[in-house]
C-alpha cells in the first residue's frame, strides 16, 4: 500500500479496500468513506506534493486512471447530474468468471480485461454531480507550481479539444476538464468562479466522439466532448495563489523589523520604476492589498479602484501591467479596441440552444475572474470609432463592476447578478470619465518606466509574499479612535457648511468618510498592521492631499495646455 | 413519499414472473432477464434490429387508430379489436386498453392487461373469463402487482368511488382540519357530488376525454387516501387504472358507438420539488417541479404502428409497438407466398403520434448563490405538444425516469451511464396570480389555443362572476383596488390608482379594412422620481400580476433586445427573428427600469410602439411588421439623480417632451424627509419586517387572485361606451387643460408639457378604464372626472404656482385643492397689509407670525405656509425676506 500505488493505480487500491462482494450482498452493502482513506494517506505535505498537476504539458504524459491534483477555477456547475450504477457484473476475461465490479470514481473498464454483462440484478442508482473547471485565468507564470512528477510515460498526442468559448482568456495553457463529484452534501461551497484544487482519479477516453444533438436522450453533450474527466475524491478550497517558495517566505513574515524592512523595500522597488515617485508607489500597493470583506445591502465595502491617468502611450500602460504581473499571482490586462468590444459579450451568458457553435453551457467572458485578480483595464487603447450594441452592454457591464462590483451573467429570460472582488486599476490618459474610480491619480510628466533589468527573485518573492499575506489579513479599529474620527468628520462637515459657501466644492459626504476609513485600513494593511493608529490616520489625510494636490495641478496644467493651443491657432 | 431505496429493498415493479409468448402479438408475459430498467422506457437503445432503433414508445390512446385501422383492413392478428364481445361498451373499452398512454412508458402488466380486457375489474374477477384467448389461469380474488402493494381491484374500486361521491365539501372540511384557520363556509351547492354527473356531461359534449384530476381532492375524500399515496408511488399502474374507470363511466352513459379512451392527469400532488433535489430515490414516482421553460424540440413522430408490405407478393400488414419493440415478420404471412425476409417497411402507411422534448430550466429564485440554473429534460406526447413555448414559466406534474444511455459500439471502452428525464402528465402554467389572456386583442386572423389546465371546465363559474359583480356595487371599489395593488408599498396613492387603471386598460377598437388597424386601448405610464421611493418594487409587483409582463432595465437593453433580433437557427440553419421584450410582451405591461439612462436608439423605438403599437422590422432580409400590443410602465430618475427642484419639469425629467406626451400618466414622486410621514413609513417597514406568514394589511385588501380574476373578468366581458354627457365632460376637461398650460415663464420657455389631443384620448382611455373597473358598460361623468383629475394630478399643473413658475411639491403632497389656493392668495393679501401697517422698518419673522395668527387669520397657519406666503411676496417684490436672519423688510416704494 506504498503511495506509489496510490497514485499510479488507485482504483486497484480502492478494490482492494472494498473487497469482494457478491451478488446478493450488493443491496446491503455499506460503503467505507473512501475520500478519508485517502485523506490520510496523504496527510503530510510531501506526500501531497508527489501527486502530479494537472495542467494541460502534464496531461500529454498522465496516464488514464492516475491519481492528480487539479488546480482550476469553477467555470460551469449547471450540468445536469448524471446518474449512475454502484455495482455492475463483468466477466474477468483471464479467469472466465463473473464478479461484482465497485464501478465508483470510474466510468470505463478495459475492453481486454473485462467483458460487461447485463447489470440489472445489481443495478444500485446513485446520482453525482458536474463541474466544469478550467485553469486558472491569469495566473501568472510565477505562480505556478512545478509538477514534481517522476513521469516515466512519454509524451502522447491526447485527442484533446479544447472548447474556446470555455475560456475567459485566450492562453496556451487553457485547459479544462469535467469533476465527478460524489460527495454532494458537501457541494454547495463549489460556488462559480472559486478556486478549488481536486484531489482525484483522472479519465479520459481516446476515441471519443461528439455527438451533435440535443432531442435524443444522448449524453450530455459536454460528457461527451473529448476532454478528461476527473472522479474527485475531496477537495481543498486555495485562498492565495502563488507558489510554495513564496509560501516560505510568507512564514517568515512574523518579526516587527522584517516587516518594516520589507515594506521600505517594496515602497522603494515600486518607485524605482516610477522615477522616483513615491506617491504613486503607495497608492499602487494599496490598491493590491485591498479586497471586498464585507457586503452591506448590495454596498461593497472595502472596494478600492484606482485610475492612473496622464498615462501618455499604450506602450507605458503596457509597462506598468508588466511591473504589476510580476508581483502579483493573478492578473489580466483588458484592452477596449473597438472590435473586440462590439463583438464579445465581456460577462458571461448562457444560451438555450447548445451547439458546437453557439458554445455549450456557460460561455465565458473575459470579466470570468476568480477573487483577487488585479484587472487592469487600458482606456488608451481605445480609439475614435463607433461603439455597438455589445460594445454599449460590455462598457455597461464595466460600469456596473466599477461601481458595484458585480457582473451581470445573462441566462436568455433573466439575467443573474454575480459579486466579484477583482482588484480594479485604470490607466487612461485624461481622468476616465468611463470608470469612475475611487481614487485618481496622476503620473508625473516626465517619468519613465524603468523596467528591472536585473530581477533579483528574492526581493519579488518577498514583495510577493507580503502582498498575499496582507491581503488577507485581519483589521480592526478600536473604539475611542473610532469615535474621535467620527467627531472630526461632523466637525468638519458643520464648518464646511457655516463657511462661504462655494459651491462648486461639495460638502463633505457618506461617500467621503468611507473612502477616508477605507484608505486608512489599506495604508495600516500595507504596514503590515492589523491595528489602526492615530499616526497612521494622520499619514492617511496626508497623503490625501498630496493626491489631491497633484491632481488639481494636472488638471490646471491640462486646462493651460488647452488654452494655450487655441491661442496658438486662433484660426481653429 | 417517504421511501426507503426502493432499489436497494430489491423491488423492481417492473418485473413480472410469467412465461413469454413470442409468436402472437397478443398479450405477452415477459420472463425476468428480458425486463429491465432498459426495456422499460419509452425510447429503446439497443442494436438488435432495424426495429429497435425506431425509437417508439408504447401506443398511447389514439382514439383515431382505431378506425383507421378498421379501414385499414389487414389481417391484425390477434388484435384486441377482432374480440367482439356483446357488450358495446366493452368492446369500446377493450379495443383501446391495450394501447396505454405514452407516459406511462410501458404498457400495462400482462395481467393487468387481461384484467382489462375482460373487463373484469369491477367485479369479482372469478366471474367473468369470456374470452377464449385467455389461458386458463387460477383467478384468485386479491391479485397484486408484483413488487407492489397494489390490489387491481381495490385501486379502481375506490377511484371509482372517488368519482362518484367526492364532494367539494369534503375537501373544504379537510382544509379545515389542516389549518384552522381557514374559514370556507360549506355551502349547499359544495355537496353535490363533484365529478359525476357534472363532468360527464361537459366531456361527452365537448367532446375532450381529458379529467385534470387535482390529487388534493384525492387526499381529503377519506376513502381514497390510500389510493392517493399509491398514486404517487406506482404512477405507472395506477393512471392505467384511473383511466379504465373513468373510461367505463364516461362509456356507460354516453350514446355514442365510437371509441374513447379518457385519459386522468393528475396534477397538485403536494410540495413541488427542487430541481437540483431530484435522486434516485424518485424514479418512478410521481413528481412536481417548478421552472422556466428554455427549450422545445420540433414534434418528433413516434411510431406506433408500422405497416409492412411484402415485396413478393404485395401483401401488406400492420404490426403494433409493444413495450417498445416493433417484432418485424420474418416470413410473410400469406399463404401462397410465404417468402422470408421479404417485408419492408412503408413509412407513409404508418401511424404516428406526437412527442415533443422541453427542457425546463430553474426559475431564478431556486438557484442558490453561486450556482448557475439547472435544467432538466422533459417528453410530453400527444395532447400536452406544443401547449407552452419558451419563456414560460410552468409546474409540471410528471414521472421520473432514468433510461440508460446509448451505447457506442465502435467505441473500446463500455460506458454505463444513464440519463434521467421527466414524462409529463400534467402542464400547468405557473401561478393563477397572471391574468390571462385578453380575448379583444385577438384580431380577425389569429386562433389562440387554449389549454385546459385545472380542474375547473370553465374558468369563471357563474358563482365567482356574481362574487365579482357584487364586489363591484362597492361604493369605495376604487379605493380597495386601488390600495390593495402592491400592499407592502406605503403610499403613493395616486400612482397605484394610475397603474390599476392601466391594468384594466381602455377599449381596443378596430376600424376595420383600410389605414391603421387599431385604435389602441392601452394605457402608457410613467414615474419619475428620487432614488428610494420603491418605484422598482411598484413595478416588479406589476410584472408579477400583468399577464406577459416583461421587466427590463433601460441599462441592459439594446434597440434589437428590445424589438426583434435575427439568428440563426441551429436546426434549420435559416435565418429567424427572434422576439424582443415589447414583443414577447404583447397584450400584457412592458415594465422598463431606469428609463432616463435608455440610450436614444432603444428609445426612438418606443415612440413606434406606444403609438401604433407595431414594431417594424427591416434587416437581414426580413421586412415586417411585429405586433406589439403592450402598455408600457415606465420608471425614470430625473437628471442629476435628485429632483432639481430649481429647473423645470421638463429639464428634470431628461426626456424629449415628444415620448413624454405619448405616456398617458405621468408621475413625479420626492423624496422629502418629513418626521411624521418618515415614522409612518419606517412603522410599515418594519412591521412587514416582524410579522412571518402573511402579512395582514387589512379586510380591506383585496387578494391577489379575486384581484386577477376581477381584472380578467374585466378585460374580457365589460366594454364600455361614453354617453353623452360624458362626452361634452370630456370636451369641457380637454379645453380647460389645454387654457392652463399657456403659461410660461418670464423668459418665455415653456416650462411645462402642453397638452395635445393625445391628451383628450388618454383622458379617453382613463375614462373607459375607470368604467371598466366599475364593471359598468357605460361611461359616466364621474369617470371622466377621475380621469381628468388624475392626469392632472400626473401633470403637476395643479402644482405649478403661476406666480413663481416653480413646482411646489407640498401642494401635490398635502392635496391642496384649488380652493386652498385661492385662499392662499386672500391670505397673502392680508399679510401684505398686516406689514404695511407695522411702524417698523423690519420685523422678525416669528413677532410676525404672532401678530398675524392673532389678528388677521380665519384659522392658524402652520410656519412652512407662512414662509411660503412671505416668499411669495419677497418675488412679488413687495417685501424683502432674509431667510437667514428670519427679519422682513418693508420695500419702500
Amino acid at each position: 500500500m506504498t503511495i506509489e500505488n496510490f497514485i499510479n493505480n488507485p482504483i486497484n487500491e480502492i478494490e482492494k479496500i472494498i473487497g469482494n462482494v457478491s451478488v446478493n450482498e450488493v443491496y446491503s452493502f455499506q460503503e467505507p468513506n473512501i475520500p478519508d482513506i485517502f485523506k490520510n494517506k496523504f496527510s503530510n505535505e510531501e506526500d501531497i506534493e508527489k501527486i502530479p498537476i494537472l495542467n494541460k504539458s502534464s496531461f500529454k504524459s498522465l496516464k488514464s486512471g492516475t491519481l492528480i491534483r487539479f488546480p482550476c477555477m469553477i467555470q460551469d456547475n449547471g450540468i445536469d447530474s448524471e446518474l449512475y450504477s454502484l455495482f455492475h457484473l463483468v466477466k474477468d476475461k483471464n479467469t472466465n468468471e463473473q464478479k461484482v465490479k465497485f464501478f465508483k470514481y470510474q466510468d470505463q473498464i478495459n475492453n481486454s480485461d473485462y467483458e460487461y454483462l447485463d447489470s440489472e440484478n445489481v443495478q444500485t442508482f446513485r446520482d453525482r454531480q458536474l463541474v466544469y473547471c478550467i485553469n486558472i485565468p491569469g495566473h501568472n507564470s510565477w505562480a505556478k507550481e512545478k509538477n514534481n512528477y517522476q513521469n516515466t510515460e512519454e509524451e502522447k498526442e491526447k485527442n484533446y479539444k479544447t472548447i474556446n468559448e470555455k475560456f475567459p482568456i485566450k492562453s496556451e495553457d487553457n485547459f479544462g476538464a469535467i469533476i465527478k463529484i460524489y460527495d454532494i452534501d458537501n457541494a454547495n461551497d463549489l460556488k462559480l468562479n472559486t478556486v478549488f484544487e481536486f484531489i482525484g482519479i483522472l479519465e479520459y477516453n481516446e476515441q471519443q466522439e461528439v455527438q451533435q444533438s440535443f432531442d435524443n436522450f444522448e449524453e450530455n453533450m459536454l460528457t461527451s466532448y473529448p476532454i478528461p474527466h476527473v472522479h474527485a475524491l475531496y477537495w481543498n478550497k486555495i485562498e492565495n495563489n502563488s507558489n510554495p517558495t513564496v509560501d516560505l517566505i510568507k512564514k517568515q513574515l512574523t518579526d516587527e523589523k522584517v516587516i518594516k524592512d520589507t515594506r521600505n523595500e517594496i515602497v522603494e522597488y515600486l518607485s524605482n520604476r516610477f522615477d522616483g515617485d513615491n506617491l504613486i508607489a503607495e497608492y499602487i500597493l494599496y490598491n493590491l492589498v485591498s479586497r471586498i470583506y464585507s457586503r452591506v445591502d448590495s454596498l461593497p465595502v472595502g472596494k478600492f479602484s484606482l485610475n492612473i491617468c496622464n498615462v501618455k502611450s499604450t506602450e507605458q500602460s503596457n509597462e506598468i501591467y508588466k511591473l504589476i504581473q510580476n508581483i502579483v499571482p493573478k492578473s489580466h490586462y483588458l484592452s477596449l479596441e473597438h472590435k473586440k468590444i462590439n463583438s464579445k459579450r465581456l460577462a458571461p451568458s448562457m444560451n438555450c440552444i447548445e451547439s458546437l457553435e453557439q458554445g455549450i453551457g456557460l460561455i465565458s467572458g473575459e470579466l470570468q475572474l476568480t477573487d483577487g485578480t488585479v484587472l487592469v483595464v487600458d482606456e488608451t487603447t481605445m480609439q475614435e470609432g463607433k461603439i455597438e450594441n455589445t460594445g454599449v452592454m460590455n462598457i455597461s457591464i464595466l460600469g456596473d463592476l466599477f461601481q458595484n462590483q458585480k457582473i451581470t451573467y445573462d441566462f436568455n429570460y433573466h439575467t443573474i447578478e454575480f459579486p466579484a472582488d477583482l482588484n480594479l486599476i485604470v490607466l487612461s490618459e485624461a481622468k476616465s470619465k468611463l470608470f469612475p474610480c475611487d481614487c485618481i491619480i496622476p503620473l508625473n510628466n516626465l517619468t519613465n518606466i524603468n523596467q528591472d533589468k536585473n530581477i533579483d527573485e528574492g526581493l519579488l518573492n518577498k514583495i510577493r509574499g507580503f502582498i498575499d499575506v496582507m491581503k488577507i489579513a485581519d483589521y480592526e479599529i478600536d473604539q475611542e479612535l473610532a469615535n474621535n474620527i467620527s467627531k472630526e468628520f461632523v466637525e468638519k462637515r458643520a464648518a464646511q457648511s457655516k463657511g462661504k459657501t462655494d459651491y462648486t466644492k461639495k460638502i463633505l459626504g457618506q461617500d467621503d468618510l468611507l473612502y477616508q476609513l477605507n484608505l486608512a485600513r489599506l495604508h495600516t494593511l500595507s504596514h503590515g498592521q492589523t491595528h489602526l493608529t492615530k499616526e497612521f490616520w494622520e499619514n492617511t489625510k496626508n497623503l490625501e492631499e498630496q493626491r489631491q494636490k497633484r491632481l488639481d495641478d494636472y488638471v490646471k496644467d491640462k486646462a493651460k495646455n488647452l488654452k494655450t493651443n487655441k491661442t496658438q491657432n486662433p484660426l481653429r | 413519499m417517504s421511501q426507503n431505496n426502493p432499489f436497494s429493498s430489491g423491488s423492481n415493479p417492473n418485473i413480472l414472473s410469467s412465461e413469454a409468448d413470442p409468436n402472437t402479438n397478443d398479450v405477452e408475459m415477459v420472463t425476468n432477464s428480458q425486463r429491465s430498467v432498459r426495456s422499460s422506457s419509452p425510447l429503446i437503445f439497443g442494436s438488435n434490429s432495424e426495429m429497435d432503433r425506431m425509437r417508439s414508445s408504447p401506443p398511447p390512446q389514439f382514439r383515431q387508430s382505431d378506425l383507421l385501422r378498421s379501414t385499414l383492413g389487414s389481417n391484425l392478428g390477434s388484435g384486441p379489436g377482432s374480440m367482439l364481445d356483446s357488450q358495446s361498451s366493452a368492446r369500446r373499452i377493450s379495443s383501446s386498453s391495450r394501447r396505454v398512454r405514452g407516459d406511462m412508458g410501458i404498457g400495462p402488466y400482462p395481467q393487468l392487461d387481461r384484467l382489462l380486457k375482460s373487463g373484469g375489474l369491477n367485479s369479482d374477477a372469478n366471474n367473468q373469463n369470456p374470452t377464449s384467448e385467455l389461458t386458463s389461469e387460477i383467478v384468485t380474488t386479491k391479485r397484486y402487482i408484483w413488487g407492489t402493494t397494489l390490489v387491481v381491484a381495490e385501486a379502481s374500486k375506490m377511484f371509482e368511488d372517488f368519482l362518484l361521491n367526492f364532494t367539494m365539501a369534503d375537501r373544504i372540511r379537510a382544509m379545515r382540519e389542516e389549518d384552522p384557520t381557514v374559514n370556507i363556509e360549506i355551502k349547499p351547492e359544495h355537496e353535490q357530488p363533484f365529478y359525476f354527473p357534472r363532468i360527464l356531461k361537459e366531456m361527452n359534449e365537448l367532446k375532450i376525454y381529458n379529467l385534470n384530476l387535482n390529487c388534493q381532492n384525492l387526499k381529503s375524500y377519506k376513502k381514497s387516501l390510500p389510493l392517493y399515496h399509491q398514486l404517487i408511488r406506482y404512477p405507472q399502474e395506477i393512471i392505467p387504472i384511473m383511466d379504465h374507470v373513468l373510461t367505463e363511466k364516461l362509456a356507460e352513459n354516453s350514446d355514442e358507438y365510437t371509441p374513447i379512451h379518457a385519459l386522468v392527469r393528475p396534477y397538485n400532488i403536494g410540495e413541488s420539488i427542487n430541481m437540483r433535489n431530484l435522486n434516485p430515490s424518485d424514479i418512478d414516482q410521481l413528481v412536481t417541479i417548478k421552472g422556466l421553460l428554455i427549450r422545445v424540440s420540433p414534434i418528433i413522430p413516434d411510431l406506433q404502428t408500422a405497416f409492412f408490405c411484402c415485396s413478393n407478393c404485395d401483401y401488406s400488414m400492420t404490426v403494433d409497438i409493444d413495450r417498445g419493440k416493433i417484432a418485424e415478420p420474418v416470413k410473410c404471412p400469406n399463404d401462397a407466398c410465404r417468402a422470408s425476409n421479404s417485408m419492408r417497411l412503408i413509412h407513409n402507411r404508418c401511424i404516428y403520434s406526437d412527442k415533443q422534448i422541453w427542457r425546463l430550466q430553474e426559475t431564478p429564485d431556486e438557484i442558490p448563490d453561486g450556482q448557475t440554473p439547472h435544467s432538466v429534460s422533459l417528453c410530453c406526447y400527444e395532447d400536452l405538444v406544443d401547449t407552452a413555448k419558451p419563456g414560460d414559466r410552468l409546474e409540471i406534474t410528471g414521472v421520473f425516469r432514468a433510461i440508460p444511455v446509448r451505447v457506442n459500439p465502435r467505441q473500446h471502452t463500455i460506458k454505463q451511464l444513464f440519463k434521467t428525464y421527466i414524462d409529463i402528465v400534467h402542464v400547468k402554467h405557473s401561478s393563477s396570480k397572471r391574468i390571462s389572456i385578453d380575448e379583444n386583442l385577438i384580431g380577425e386572423n389569429e386562433a389562440v389555443v387554449k389549454h385546459d389546465e385545472e380542474d375547473n371546465l370553465k374558468s369563471i363559474n357563474e358563482e365567482e362572476e356574481k362574487n365579482l359583480i357584487n364586489l363591484s356595487q362597492n361604493p369605495d371599489i376604487y379605493e380597495r383596488l386601488a390600495a390593495s395593488l402592491a400592499p407592502s408599498i406605503f403610499g403613493m396613492e395616486d400612482v397605484k390608482k394610475g397603474v390599476l387603471l392601466q391594468l384594466f386598460g381602455g377599449v381596443n377598437r378596430f376600424t376595420g379594412e383600410n389605414g391603421s388597424p387599431r385604435i389602441r386601448g392601452d394605457i402608457n405610464v410613467l414615474i419619475v422620481g428620487d432614488p428610494g421611493v420603491s418605484k422598482s418594487q411598484l413595478l416588479q409587483y406589476v410584472h408579477k400580476i400583468a399577464p406577459r409582463g416583461i421587466y427590463t432595465s433601460g441599462k441592459g437593453s439594446s434597440a434589437v433586445g428590445l424589438t426583434a433580433s435575427v439568428t440563426r437557427d441551429p436546426e434549420t440553419r435559416q435565418l429567424v427573428l427572434e422576439s424582443g421584450a415589447l414583443v414577447l410582451s404583447d397584450g400584457g405591461v412592458c415594465c422598463i427600469d431606469e428609463f432616463d439612462k435608455m440610450s436614444d436608439a432603444t428609445r426612438s423605438i418606443l415612440h413606434e410602439v406606444m403609438e401604433q403599437q407595431t414594431v417594424s422590422i427591416a434587416k437581414a432580409g426580413i421586412i415586417t411588421t411585429l405586433n406589439a400590443r403592450t402598455s408600457i410602465l415606465a420608471c425614470a430618475n430625473p437628471i442629476d439623480s435628485k429632483y432639481n427642484e430649481k429647473l423645470t419639469i421638463v429639464q428634470n425629467i431628461n426626456l424629449p417632451p415628444t415620448l413624454m406626451s405619448r405616456f398617458d400618466l405621468l408621475y413625479l414622486i420626492l423624496d422629502k424627509p418629513n418626521e411624521f410621514d418618515d415614522r409612518k413609513l419606517a412603522q410599515h417597514i418594519v412591521n412587514l419586517y416582524i410579522s412571518k406568514n402573511g402579512i395582514n394589511f387589512g379586510n380591506e385588501i383585496i387578494p391577489v387572485e379575486i384581484f386577477s380574476k376581477y381584472i380578467s373578468y374585466a378585460r374580457n366581458h365589460v366594454h364600455p361606451v361614453i354617453n353623452d354627457e360624458a362626452a361634452e365632460k370630456l370636451v369641457k376637461n380637454y379645453s380647460e387643460l389645454r387654457q392652463s398650460n399657456s403659461i410660461s415663464n418670464r423668459h418665455g420657455e415653456q416650462k411645462t408639457v402642453a397638452a395635445t389631443t393625445r391628451q383628450l384620448e388618454s383622458m379617453i382611455r382613463l375614462s373607459e378604464a375607470h368604467a371598466r373597473m366599475r364593471l359598468s358598460n357605460i361611461v359616466e361623468v364621474g369617470d371622466v372626472d377621475e380621469a381628468y383629475r388624475l392626469i392632472r394630478t400626473a401633470m403637476q399643473s395643479s402644482a405649478i404656482d403661476p406666480v413663481t413658475g416653480r413646482i411646489d411639491m407640498d401642494l401635490i403632497n398635502t392635496g391642496f385643492s384649488s380652493r386652498r389656493r385661492s385662499q392662499n392668495a386672500n391670505l397673502q393679501k392680508q399679510l401684505l397689509e398686516i406689514i404695511n401697517s407695522i411702524d417698523k422698518p423690519s420685523v422678525r419673522l416669528s413677532e410676525l407670525h404672532r401678530i398675524f395668527n392673532e389678528d388677521g387669520a380665519a384659522e392658524a397657519i402652520s410656519d412652512i405656509e407662512f414662509t411660503r406666503i412671505l416668499d411669495n411676496l419677497a418675488d412679488d417684490g413687495e417685501i424683502l425676506f432674509d431667510k437667514r436672519s428670519q427679519i422682513i423688510r418693508k420695500l419702500i416704494r
